[in-house]
């Protein structure tokens, strides 16, 4: 039996970076459970260097922490990594449009364009153009994230076999096969994590279970690198080689239906590749980091486009070294908290009782 | 061309004799202008490699081999625009004067005349007749449009079982005798799968007369349909889609078709794998069982002189009935270094040369349209580094890879067996069973037996995890694995299987990193990212090292998958989208601002001066010389309905007393506002 001072299960590319940065920037002795598969998976998580957020606090959080991310990434995969993108982003419901005119406000405050996009989609009641951001390609980091990760000490264990106890005190026991470790603290720290780890009296109170799926086409013809459609959870990304990456918060059935009307090719939409899964999403679209009451494990999720981008922040809070803007903004997104003035722009969800 | 030039002789009782056909009724038809003939029973595609065409065209400058993998879809030249008039060339009947056109470029802007033009200076430009004239790569959708278009209608049953080889038949007719009605649905002209290439081993009954004696049983029950040509496309949602041809009188028609069932039976069989060597899809080069089915169903034969390497017992067989029809069999390899098989007995009966622990290094075509072939030594062979020989064609069978692709639709897993070195089935799902190949059975007696095991699961009978050894372990070797040659510089491609996919194995040194390569970054050539990949692209890909065998069931569950992305759901609003400004009926706060301006907050009417809508979501401030969006106490909704500027807002009204204008920022435009006197 080994121990561990902390258990990060997670399979997101923000899990990994979490992990990273507590062992080589903490000191800490991390195991990372994580799907050892999710590499090589289609893209499950997409990432931008601003919120889709209508609160000035996430954008004031968000923004105040992407130079160093950016340095940081950076360094685990190179300049190429970053790329300046000028997404479009769509709205068809009321709701969704009225959601999307808040961003936009906010957006310019913290150095944005974010116009009107005029005719710049004929499916969507409204879009807008956002200039002067920044996206992770995802397709990139991800091999530089595995070694950075293991570079930095990190024991992983395939998420996809073992059996968490977790207990009140938040420590918990992770079981695979005849191994068996032992870790001081457990924080499950993507959705999927939260379904398949999280005790249901603590996922219920601020989680979802829905469908998500993500999608990989055939060469298309995609105006604009990036479409995002946050009211479906829908973002769509050209890739080097001419195909698209989509994932979106709707089951499978639905996602064809979806990225033809967004992504509005002249050619036929076809799959290269997709995955189904049901994950935990907050219910209202927060943020949700800190520590569940009843099984006293930790959770950080539901910061969506923004994950990789707070890693920073939530590893310094896990370490005991948040900042106090940083805590400001954390403490009242805890689970369980009164959240009702924490609320972000919920996408309508498919949800999913597996 | 004549129907007969690439026929086998018609012998009484051989099997290569071509079942299907009737010789004494020849059949005329057209493809994109240009006549062929066959013989009444032909389908379109085993007519064209009769007459000689075997070469889809050309995949970067080099030939392709038209097959029963790789054929462009086609339709009747009035349903050249109708994708779900689409038919496949494999499961097509041909009848006479029929007027065929290929949809192979349907993504060019080229049509018509001008798209058959297009083709024949294709044709003419690379000398090569016995060609189609297509590029794979503008080639789209591959197998054909139908994967995009809805069912026409679905069909119920009790049960459904895909695939009508022995797994299958056994598992409709332990269905049947359970009282169920039985859908049993077969993507060939007739069941009965690829029993009789397999055949069976000492102490079975003859394959054909199991197949015969189960269709017996299954002909007289009226509670089982077997709907054949039909290939069952996708399983989704607990929908199965499936392509089927049917004949009207001497028309062929397509169709899209659902089925649905509480329960399924899998029995799809297995792919074989297509060794690995450069040149390894050149016309005349042909997989062991694809050519088995073209000569038993079709007489269908390339050329007068083949050679045969092969990692799987089965295949051997090939040999010996081609002989038997004046096929000079140049000789018999094997990548096994001893292998043994009753069939290796007859080929010495025979007269074939057998060599063994050879597996094929390269391939190339001679000017007369002949294949180079040149070998190896494939480990701890025995036999002296081999000459190349110089062949019509030749046959490669690279082992099996069961077809677990409606499988993982299904939401089954997939694990690699790294003795078998094959993708295995793992898990259950609910109302699903596997049978035959797929359950892990390969004699005709396990699969047989495995079909009635599927269908014991179903009902409710529990059938502990079995496992179906391969037959008579003691008389046939086990298959070998996957022969591998690595291409070197300037040699011709090397596939990793004969699907649509193209991926291609570099022959470049210098790799990128494991997760780089799976992910087909830093290659020379793509191909592996551009489409949807096949069962035997990925086992090919972790016997190579491109993915570690932990993760190829979740790699395949992934990309193996139809291309089509049918419109099951429309996600269409129900009403028209509502393009007047919005939100003008918003009445009540969304919930992403609770909290935001005090407890205090609430909805209320400003009257705008400047007579200009504004935006929802603009923030109001106190006065002008705030800006920074946390000192706003209040944002505006918009514009209330029917009352020209009144602007709705919602605001901290315990902070707007005494105040009469506020300020809202638009940009880098300020506009006040008019608090109302209450």
């Amino acid at each position: 039996m080994s121990g561990f001072e902390i258990a990060i299960a997670g399979s997101d590319q923000a899990s990994a970076l979490l992990a990273g940065l507590l062992a080589r920037e903490y000191g800490k002795k991390v195991l990372l459970v994580q799907d050892l598969a999710a590499p090589y998976r289609l893209q499950r998580d997409f990432h931008l260097s601003f919120p889709m957020a209508t609160r000035p606090e996430t954008f004031s959080f968000i923004s105040g922490l992407e130079s160093e991310v950016h340095r940081l990434l950076v360094k685990i995969a190179g300049r190429q990594v970053l790329s300046s993108v000028a997404p479009l982003c769509l709205a068809r419901s009321a709701e969704g449009s009225e959601a999307l005119h808040h961003v936009a406000q906010m957006a310019r405050y913290f150095g944005l364009e974010m116009d009107r996009a005029h005719g710049g989609h004929k499916e969507a009641n409204v879009s807008f153009r956002v200039r002067g951001g920044q996206w992770v390609r995802p397709r990139l980091l991800w091999p530089a994230l595995v070694n950075w990760v293991s570079d930095a000490g990190v024991q992983l264990i395939d998420g996809g076999e073992c059996k968490i106890t977790a207990h009140r005190d938040g420590s918990a026991r992770i079981e695979l096969g005849d191994l068996a470790h032992e870790a001081e603290l457990l924080v499950l720290a993507d959705g999927v994590a939260l379904r398949r780890f999280g005790h249901k009296g603590d996922v219920g109170q601020d989680f979802v279970n829905c469908w998500g799926t993500s999608l990989l086409t055939e060469q298309t013809d995609m105006q604009d690198a990036v479409i995002l459609q946050p009211e479906k959870g829908f973002c769509a990304w050209q890739q080097a080689n001419g195909t698209l990456g989509v994932i979106a918060q709707v089951s499978a059935d639905h996602v064809g239906a979806l990225a033809r009307a967004n992504i509005n090719s002249k050619r036929t939409l076809r799959r290269a590749g997709q995955a189904e899964y049901v994950h935990a999403v907050s219910k209202d679209a927060g943020p949700v980091v800190g520590r569940f009451s009843r099984s006293g494990a930790w959770v950080v999720a539901g910061f969506g486009q923004s994950a990789l981008h707070a890693a920073p922040a939530v590893a310094r809070l896990l370490a005991g070294r948040a900042t106090e803007p940083e805590a400001a903004y954390l403490e009242p997104r805890s689970p369980g908290a009164t959240r009702g003035e924490v609320a972000e722009f919920a996408p309508v969800l498919e949800s999913a009782t597996p | 061309m004549n129907p007969g030039n690439c026929r086998l002789e018609q012998k009484e009782d051989r099997l290569y004799s071509g079942q299907m056909l009737d010789r004494s009724r020849p059949v005329q038809f057209t493809l994109d202008g240009e006549t062929f003939e066959g013989f009444s029973g032909d389908t379109v595609l085993s007519a064209l490699l009769a007459n000689g065409v075997d070469t889809f065209g050309h995949f970067r400058g080099e030939p392709v081999a038209l097959d029963d993998r790789l054929h462009p879809p086609v339709a009747h030249a009035s349903e050249r625009s109708k994708p779900a008039a689409a038919l496949s060339m494999n499961r097509t009947p041909i009848f006479d004067g029929m007027k065929l056109v290929s949809l192979a470029e349907a993504d060019t802007k080229s049509t018509g005349l001008g798209q058959n033009l297009h083709r024949t200076w294709r044709r003419l430009r690379h000398r090569l007749p016995s060609s189609l004239g297509l590029d794979p790569e503008t080639v789209s959708p591959f197998p054909g449009p139908w994967t995009e278009v809805e069912p026409e209608t679905v069909l119920s049953a009790d049960l459904i079982v895909v695939g009508a080889g022995a797994g299958g038949l056994s598992a409709a007719r332990a269905g049947a005798a359970c009282g169920w009605s039985v859908l049993l649905l077969e993507q060939m002209a007739t069941p009965g799968g690829d029993a009789s290439f397999f055949g069976s081993v000492e102490g079975e009954a003859r394959a054909p007369d199991v197949i015969s004696g189960m269709m017996q049983d299954l002909t007289g029950d009226k509670r089982v349909s077997i709907l054949t040509f039909t290939e069952v496309l996708s399983v989704s949602g607990g929908l199965l889609r499936a392509h089927q041809t049917l004949v009207e009188g001497d028309r062929p028609r397509a169709r899209v078709i659902g089925f649905r069932a509480p329960r399924v039976v899998l029995a799809p069989g297995a792919h074989e794998r297509l060794p690995l060597f450069a040149g390894n899809r050149l016309p005349g080069v042909t997989g062991a069982r694809a050519a088995h089915r073209l000569a038993a169903s079709f007489g269908v034969w390339r050329g007068k002189k083949t050679v045969i390497n092969t990692a799987s017992s089965a295949a051997t067989q090939v040999a010996l009935q081609a002989a038997d029809l004046g096929v000079e069999v140049l000789k018999l390899t094997d990548s096994r270094a001893d292998p043994h098989s009753h069939f290796f007995d007859f080929a010495k009966a025979y007269g074939v040369l057998l060599a063994t622990g050879l597996r094929v290094r390269g391939v190339e075509q001679t000017e007369q349209d002949q294949l180079e072939v040149s070998f190896e030594l494939s480990g701890a062979g025995k036999a002296a580094a081999a000459e190349s020989l110089t062949t019509d064609r030749l046959l490669v069978c690279g082992g099996w890879q069961s077809d677990l692709t409606l499988w993982n639709m299904a939401g089954g897993n997939a694990a690699w067996d790294p003795d078998r070195q094959q993708l295995r089935a793992k898990g259950e799902i609910e109302g699903v069973s596997l049978a035959g190949w797929c359950q892990g059975a390969t004699g005709i007696t396990s699969c047989i037996q495995s079909g009635e095991e599927a269908v014991a699961r179903l009902s409710g009978t529990r059938v502990s995890g079995h496992t179906f050894p391969p037959p008579s372990r003691k008389m046939e070797s086990d298959d070998g694995q996957l022969p591998l040659s690595r291409p070197v510089e300037d040699s011709p491609r090397c596939f990793l299987d004969n699907g649509y996919s193209f991926s291609v194995l570099s022959p470049r040194s210098d790799k990128p990193g494991l997760i780089a390569r799976a992910l087909g970054l830093g290659e020379k050539e793509t191909g592996l990212e551009l489409r949807a990949l096949s069962l035997n692209d990925v086992s090919a890909k972790v016997i190579l090292g491109e993915i570690t065998p932990g993760v190829a069931g979740d790699f395949a569950k992934e990309r193996c998958v139809t291309p089509g992305l049918p419109d099951t759901v429309s996600d269409r609003p129900a009403s028209p989208p509502n393009r007047s400004p919005t939100p003008n009926s918003v009445v009540t706060p969304p919930e992403f601002l609770n909290g935001r301006f005090g407890s205090e907050a609430g909805l209320v009417e400003l009257q705008s001066t400047l007579g200009l809508g504004l935006e929802p979501g603009c923030l109001i401030f106190r006065s002008s010389n705030q800006s920074r969006p946390e000192q706003a106490i209040g944002v505006v909704l918009g514009m209330s309905p029917s009352k020209g500027e009144t602007v709705l807002a919602y605001l901290a009204r315990d902070r707007i007393a005494g105040l009469q204008r506020l300020v809202v920022r638009m940009g880098a435009r300020t506009v006040e506002l008019t608090v109302p006197a209450e």
